[in-house]
């Protein structure tokens, strides 16, 4: 925006020289809404259209090409016939909505009772159960698959074999490699995506509503039925949407799980279809109808949320009253509350903490077959190992501040500048969710990974997959952090001598500090341990730490996979706790609030948490 | 010395145009006030002139400089013009002394410098012991001081304040305002002050522009614009008042004598806009304050009748029904003596206290009233 004062010659005013100037007469021609879109924020508006065309629209528009091209390069609608000539294709698909309709049901099993009891009772640690399912979520799913496989595979599983011994069961309980072991995973896994928008919900009741119905002569189980559960339906509604369509395209736990009974869901037959030789044509036409679905699921469950606001937010927080629980209920409640936080967290990186110290893996645990740092050494001493590791750092940290500076860029854009196509930014931005990572990991392949781009096996095109991933979380805290910083702020500073590049570096970057920093947090975290595109993306030449992970348990090295469960963890945890930190308490967050004080901010900063 | 200069302003939002050809002189040590209910695009000249934005056509000049106009666009870094925004915009990560030194800072005075200065500018707006507070720390009245500090110390070509006070309770406000007179006085800083509210216009103005759907209406001292109103928009922007259809009835030197319905006569001062013939029409503004009451004379015939007297204590409103008018008069009289509803009184208006409007009688009924009725009519007959 710094712009022109360097001036047309004649720029005085009463200048001929053929500019027409309608200087007093009301000027005829209709201006077009703003001229201050300026050389320097058109430039900006092309450098973020350019981008997102290259980062999300180009590679999905040649999925949905591809499935439209023949062998001959021409159209054609037969390449959908695979559909009927193929079988697995279709069975994939019918699994893919198995898991993911089980998921759905077992991560409301799991979370409305735990939201219930955290927000709703004065059951004790409800606080830290609360925690344990943010916590959870930013887990590695298929670290915890991992997990599971010690703990309930069919031969050597620890929770096998421990009940075969105290039962003297002939053969083993359960079974980790099948469907029901997927959704069992996966609902441990994803219940926080019901259990945080609901326990929102449940938090934002005004308790009046409740009261009204009570003195009104319903029963307890009345109230819930008519008013509380209204309330929530929506919340509930879209967190089970989420978590449906986040089971449907899952691959890491689907992956590991299914693979020993040949098991495959849409990520997985997609996975092999794109093994030497690919079938290009073949994962287009699958991927196709699954973008397609997912797209009108997540326009319901956005409906639902925006719809969610007014229901819900009803100004003041409601003074909530807390239902007392007796001796029998708290019990049951600590009981459930435990149960879920041991079997989403504790056991399954407990095992593989356990496994990472185990000698080896075909004798019983034992003081005779422990070795502190054997497996870490083995792991650290593999070249590939390292390499993978210094790989992840480097893809994680350059995607986070690329995908910050595009967020920043995008989010400028909406909130400091006029122009019509600004209302494109916001879902563009958030486009990406809505491709699971198959099939954007499929759009890249054909996209760049052949010439003239050429960037097949290469760490840039691994870049550009993660960039295009984290675009929708960044962009949700930096956006709803500008939008709490009123544009009074950054005008007040030009009024005062500065330029715009000193205003942005004293007075919106750090307004900004904290969104900037737990979303680059955060990011860091995801992509450090992304599987979903990697596995399609890597090859020898760019391994990153997830793959080699995959590998590794693919060749059943479990204690090598508990070593670097164990390492990635920690870094995953480290940086987690120092992000919650800052979200929690945000610094300047009470001063941040005198100075503009935005209706939308409330709803915007909700949105993003 | 003229200061500042706008010309032909225009500027659209989308399809709304917000201001429509503006065109002001401002002199240097003036204090101007923009005056007009929300959205009549007062806040959008300011920001024109700040800077912020950039106008459809139009041209703005400060002194021999072209600011905006044609190619040219001087961005606001390089404006000297210092804003005091509604909202404060006090940067909730700087303390108070970091607030106001941004300024001198950013213009690399030196550390000394910028210390004296900002010194100086908080101890103008007495919060001397506050430097190394934070925003939140402070009242609301205190941040609007540092805001005030912060625009005055950087020596401003103009100072822009943005209805600086309408986020104040009332005692608070009336104790800013006469510190912003005091202070734009003592500096004599050209200012432009932009606010709704009327008390606010008239303190502070050496001179008031009102504005209306983009446009300047009127333009003049405060007395005179609140004495010699030229529409029925102005009399009301600047307080209550009756507007009300009246008759003319001779010139005499300067002055014009009207008559009310119910045959009440009225003396205003002749309009500048040309004389007015005997038996025209016209529409005339009158302050309640100015409206007399006595109980009715034994030959009055105008018929007026007390609807409502409400007690204030110090004054009485009156609600007065007068047979040819759709609405009541307003008045205000002492509240000794105070007259009872029911009962019939006889009207009079001070001598030059009423205004002739250049609106048409017939369009200025949709003031008066909404019932569609076209009242006047009958006067004008």
């Amino acid at each position: 925006m710094a712009l022109t004062s360097s001036a047309a010659p004649a720029a005085s005013g009463t200048d001929a020289a053929g500019v027409p100037r309608d200087t007093g007469a009301p000027p005829r021609r209709r201006r077009q809404a703003h001229r201050r879109g300026t050389g320097f924020e058109r430039a900006m508006r092309w450098v973020w259209v350019v981008a997102i065309v290259a980062l999300i629209g180009y590679p999905v528009a040649q999925v949905f090409g591809q499935s439209f091209v023949a062998d001959d390069g021409g159209f054609t609608l037969g390449n959908y016939g695979l559909l009927a000539s193929e079988p697995r294709l279709v069975e994939a698909i019918l699994n893919s909505l198995w898991i993911a309709s089980g998921t759905v049901v077992g991560s409301l099993l799991l979370g409305l009772p735990v939201a219930w009891f955290a927000v709703r009772t004065d059951l004790p640690f409800r606080r830290f159960f609360r925690g344990t399912a943010v916590l959870t979520f930013a887990a590695p799913s298929f670290i915890a698959a991992l997990g599971w496989i010690l703990l309930l595979g069919p031969r050597n599983g620890l929770l096998n074999t421990t009940l075969m011994s105290l039962f003297g069961l002939e053969s083993a309980p359960f079974d980790i490699f099948s469907p029901w072991g997927i959704i069992f995973v996966l609902s441990l896994f994803l219940y926080p995506l019901v259990f945080l928008p609901v326990s929102a919900a449940l938090e934002g009741i005004d308790p009046a509503l409740e009261h009204a119905a009570a003195s009104l002569g319903a029963s307890r189980a009345r109230v819930l039925r008519t008013v509380t559960f209204p309330v929530i339906a929506p919340a509930l509604i879209a967190g089970s949407i989420l978590v449906f369509v986040s089971a449907a395209v899952i691959f890491g736990p689907v992956a590991i799980l299914g693979a020993p009974t040949g098991f495959q869901t849409i990520p997985t037959v997609l996975l092999s279809l794109m093994q030497f030789p690919p079938r290009i044509e073949a994962a287009a036409v699958i991927s196709v109808p699954i973008l397609v679905i997912i797209a009108g699921l997540l326009l319901v469950q956005r409906r639902l949320v925006g719809g969610k606001k007014f229901t819900v937010i009803g100004g003041k927080p409601g003074r909530q009253e807390l239902t007392h629980l007796g001796p029998a209920g708290r019990v049951a409640g600590l009981a459930f509350c435990t149960l879920v936080v041991v079997l989403s967290i504790v056991l399954p990186f407990g095992i593989l903490l356990a496994t990472s110290f185990r000698e080896a893996l075909g004798r019983p645990f034992g003081a005779d077959n422990f070795t502190l740092t054997g497996n870490y050494e083995q792991v650290f001493s593999q070249p590939l190992i390292t390499a993978a590791m210094g790989n992840s750092f480097f893809l994680a940290v350059a995607a986070t501040v690329l995908a910050l500076a595009l967020a920043l860029l995008a989010s400028w854009l909406v909130h400091r500048t006029r122009a019509r196509s600004n209302a494109v930014i916001a879902p563009a931005m958030a486009a990406p969710l809505a491709f699971p990572g198959a099939v954007l990991g499929i759009g890249l392949i054909i996209a760049y990974a052949a010439p003239p781009f050429g960037l097949g096996g290469s760490l840039t095109i691994l870049l550009i997959a993660y960039v295009g991933s984290a675009l929708p979380l960044t962009f949700a805290y930096v956006h709803a952090g500008m939008g709490q910083i009123g544009a009074e702020v950054e005008e007040a500073s030009r009024s005062l001598g500065a330029s715009w590049a000193r205003t942005w570096r004293r007075i919106t970057v750090p307004l900004l500090r904290p969104s900037l920093l737990a979303a680059g947090l955060l990011n860091f975290v995801l992509l450090f341990r992304e599987l979903e595109m990697s596995v399609f993306l890597y090859t020898g030449a760019n391994p990153t730490i997830a793959t080699v992970l995959y590998n590794l348990s693919n060749e059943s090295l479990y204690q090598r996979v508990g070593a670097l469960s164990v390492v990635i963890l920690l870094i995953n945890i480290v940086v987690a706790v120092i992000a919650m930190r800052l979200l929690d308490h945000r610094p300047g967050e009470s001063r941040r609030r005198r100075t503009t004080p935005r209706p939308d901010a409330h709803a915007s900063s909700e949105e993003a948490a | 010395m003229t200061h500042l200069v706008m010309s032909g302003l225009t500027k659209s939002f989308g399809a709304a145009r917000v201001v429509d050809g503006v065109d002001l002189s401002i002199e240097e040590g003036e204090a101007v006030v923009l005056l007009g209910p929300s959205g009549c695009g007062k806040t959008t000249c300011l920001r024109m002139i700040a800077g912020f934005e950039r106008p459809d056509a139009g041209e703005i000049r400060l002194r021999d400089e072209v600011l905006v106009g044609g190619r040219t666009f001087v961005p606001p870094e390089r404006r000297r013009m210092s804003v005091v925004f509604q909202s404060y915009a006090l940067w909730p990560h700087l303390s108070v002394r970091e607030n106001v030194g941004y300024g001198p800072t950013t213009a690399k005075v030196g550390r000394a410098e910028v210390r004296r200065r900002t010194d100086e500018a908080l101890s103008m707006v007495q919060l001397d012991g506050l430097a190394d507070r934070y925003a939140h720390q402070l009242s609301g009245g205190q941040q609007q001081r540092v805001a005030l500090a912060r625009a005055l110390v950087n020596d401003p070509a103009l100072l822009l304040l943005d209805e600086p006070l309408s986020n104040l309770d009332t005692r608070l406000r009336e104790e800013m305002r006469s510190e912003v007179k005091r202070i734009q006085r003592s500096l004599g800083v050209t200012m432009v002050y932009v606010t709704h509210d009327q008390a606010e216009a008239l303190s502070l103005a050496d001179r008031l522009v009102v504005m209306h759907d983009g446009r300047i209406v009127q333009v003049g001292s405060p007395e005179d614009v609140y004495r010699r109103p030229r529409t029925g928009f102005v009399a009301r922007a600047l307080g209550a008042t009756n507007v009300l259809p009246a008759t003319v009835r001779g010139a005499v030197g300067g002055a014009v004598a009207l008559e009310l319905p119910g045959g009440v006569p009225v003396e205003a001062d002749a309009p500048a806009d040309g004389p007015l013939g005997e038996g025209q029409a016209v529409m005339v503004s009158v302050r309640p304050g100015d409206v007399r009451l006595t109980p009715a004379d034994p030959g009055d015939t105008s018929g007026a009748v007390v609807r409502e007297a409400l007690f204030f204590g110090d004054h009485v409103q009156y609600s007065v029904e007068l047979p040819g008018l759709t609405e009541p008069i307003k008045a205000t009289g002492p509240s000794v003596g105070r007259l009872q509803p029911g009962q019939a009184v006889s009207l009079g208006v001070d001598r030059g206290a009423a205004a002739v409007l250049g609106d048409r009688p017939a369009a200025a009924t949709e003031h008066v009233s909404a019932v569609p009725a076209p009242v006047p009519g009958r006067s004008a007959a």
